[in-house]
């Protein structure tokens, strides 16, 4: 409790003056920061890693380099660290965009950091035009870049999200609210390989209203500590939530995805499917919480997340939480983890595939059930890459 | 081309062959019959090289090489090809892109060149009228929800592909009916040639009435205990295992 405290105080002076920031300020202050009991972060305790590791007192000059920009066509945000570059940002078409402070956010204790410590909010609005990137190039010690997104009725919108850490022993703490009107449609997908020293919070919520659809599309390879929060409620009727993930992970790499899909109103239904790859020392933990409200009769409901270890010091937690009040839905779920099928690889090299070609083989198409919902190719061959890469 | 010489193999302890002796020629069907758990399908497994097996003594050597010390995937590199008693199934890789990677990896161990797309799709359309195979099946994942003919066709179709010098067929037969095994006898046979040799390894004389063999062993308790010609299969058909078992045992 100590060093929680001694960690608040040393940000304190860094609290943005307004309401909302001051009010999130003094609520994170009376909860404190998730401790290591803390049954949310049990195996991902973010406070002692932090304290240890993040130099918070480190103040140097981002490292922006456009190289990093993916080659597509579409609208570049670009925050270094944590507060929205305009003049390197370019917007196309119909899409808008204001910096509108910090208003009131998520009770939780990263969100309230968040809300204390951003210095605005980046609002962009929908239009015609897509898909829409966010860049992050962080290299001071905690950046909270902010962000919500509009979608309006009818309306879609593609967004990629792109961090990159620039110096070591860095800490994002991002935020990314999206507001999906009725009959809108959201695809959001993130690519995080980070590198050794690399620790990043992100919480990415979505509000549904009738007939709205979200997908989200989280790739996880490297990064000292990544959690992610992923927050889904279906606050209409025929939403749906749509939550895929991969984690394929080497080295000392930490990932945590913590993901709630909240079913409010009848009808509506939510599938996540979340794939992890363990080796050498990673540690992957998956949570997944399932909630039908009494209203939300008809509700369908599925989760599931596979994983297969390929070392003895990997490591692998893995939870569903369903907790349903509705008594007319139909809801599933099912992990499983295991190593890698002896018989399969057999199978392979009996036909002259060498050992290393067919567990990449094997392991690749586990992996490529993940990328099924991605539709900008750009990033779709980002992450096969990045999974041959990995493999081979 | 294979030279078999007292091989003892165990797994966990248990020893299941007790010195096997076999020689096959090129241009030679074989076919090792005998009652279950004599040891049939471990001389197949560990003719292709799986490694739960231990061989605790005796050489393979084919080819003037020594087998043995051979990774499976250079045994299929050098022309050696087991027909799986039980395919394997894989979701996520569709047959079409295995068979690429397979005889790629293949080539590539002779310092040949990859086969480009043109001339493995020509490749692919030759050897699927073989076994009667459809295209559809080919670009499904592996074996994944086959029946149990689809599955041993898809086998004798990957063997059509590799063009194998040694074929291993373990219990092929097995939940065929008799439709399918005509297709699959068929298929082995027009890929007999008198360069190649086939083991074909069957419970039953059902399948060497479309395949048939130049010799006939029986294996019982991890030897081979009798050998003869395609009347030797015929006599078994009729007389079952036990006479073989009494004559086993009056030695």
């Amino acid at each position: 409790m100590i060093k929680e405290y001694n960690m608040l105080r040393s940000l304190e002076g860094r609290v943005n003056e307004n309401t909302s920031s001051r009010e999130a300020w003094k609520m994170l202050t009376e909860i404190g920061l998730p401790h290591k009991k803390s049954e949310t972060y049990k195996f991902t305790p973010i406070v002692l890693i932090l304290e240890k590791n993040i130099d918070w007192d480190l103040n140097s000059k981002s490292t922006f380099c456009d190289k990093k920009l993916y080659a597509a066509k579409g609208s570049h945000f670009i925050f270094i660290n944590g507060v929205l570059n305009e003049k390197l940002s370019q917007v196309q078409g119909d899409i808008s965009f204001a910096i509108e402070d910090v208003k009131e956010g998520r009770h939780d204790p990263l969100s309230l950091l968040n809300t204390s410590l951003a210095s605005n909010e980046l609002v962009i609005t929908s239009g015609t035009e897509s898909p829409v990137f966010i860049y992050h190039f962080n290299s001071v010690g905690i950046s909270n870049p902010r962000v919500r997104i509009k979608v309006k009725s009818g309306e879609s919108i593609q967004l990629i999200e792109k961090l990159f850490e620039t110096n070591e022993n860095t800490f994002t703490n991002s935020f990314i609210h999206f507001e999906v009107a009725e009959n809108a449609f959201v695809c959001h997908s993130k690519v995080q390989n980070y590198n050794s020293s690399t620790y990043s919070h992100e919480t990415v919520a979505a509000n549904v209203e009738n007939n709205g659809r979200f997908y989200n599309n989280t790739f996880s390879f490297e990064g000292a500590l990544t959690r992610n929060n992923l927050i889904i409620n279906l606050n209409g009727q025929n939403c749906e939530g749509h939550m895929y993930g991969l984690f394929l992970l080497d080295k000392k790499s930490h990932i945590d995805n913590n993901t709630t899909v909240d079913h409010i109103q009848p009808n509506s239904f939510s599938n996540e499917l979340y794939k992890g790859i363990l080796d050498e020392d990673s540690t992957g933990v998956f949570n997944g919480k399932i909630y039908v409200r009494q209203d939300a009769q008809k509700t369908n409901a599925f989760q599931s997340n596979n994983n297969i270890l390929l070392s003895e010091g990997a490591t692998l937690h893995t939870k569903p939480q369903l907790e349903i009040w509705a008594d007319d839905v139909k809801c599933s779920h099912g992990c499983t983890s295991g190593q890698l099928d002896k018989d399969a690889i057999f199978y392979l090299r009996s036909r002259g595939i060498d050992y290393k070609a067919a567990k990449a083989m094997l392991l690749r198409a586990f992996a490529e059930e993940t990328l099924e919902h991605v539709k900008l190719e750009t990033i779709k061959h980002e992450v096969l890459d990045l999974i041959n890469q990995k493999l081979l | 081309m294979i030279s078999i010489k007292n091989v003892q193999a165990s797994i966990e302890d248990k020893e299941i062959l007790r010195g096997i002796d076999l020689e096959v020629n090129t241009g030679e069907v074989h076919a090792i019959m005998g009652p279950n758990g004599s040891g049939k399908s471990t001389l197949a497994s560990i003719l292709a090289g799986r490694e739960d097996y231990e061989i605790t003594s005796g050489s393979v050597e084919y080819f003037g090489e020594d087998l043995l010390k051979f990774d499976p995937e250079e045994r299929a590199q050098k022309g050696i090809f087991l027909a799986f008693q039980y395919p394997v199934e894989i979701p996520g890789v569709s047959t079409t892109n295995f068979m690429k990677t397979a005889i790629n990896k293949i080539r590539e161990s002779r310092g040949e060149k990859a086969l480009d797309a043109v001339n493995f799709l020509n490749l692919m359309k030759e050897k699927m009228k073989l076994v009667d195979i459809d295209q559809s099946l080919l670009s499904r994942s592996l074996n994944e929800g086959f029946s149990g003919g689809e599955k041993k066709r898809n086998e004798i179709f990957q063997m059509a592909m590799l063009e194998p010098k040694l074929a291993i067929l373990d219990e092929t037969d097995s939940g065929l009916d008799i439709d399918a095994l005509k297709i699959v006898a068929n298929g082995v046979n027009k890929l007999k040639s008198k360069n190649n040799a086939t083991i074909v390894v069957t419970h039953y004389q059902r399948l060497l009435d479309y395949i048939a063999p130049d010799f006939v062993h029986v294996l019982y308790k991890g030897k081979i205990v009798k050998s003869g010609d395609k009347n030797l299969a015929l006599e078994l058909e009729e007389k079952g295992y036990d006479w073989i078992k009494e004559e086993v045992a009056l030695v």
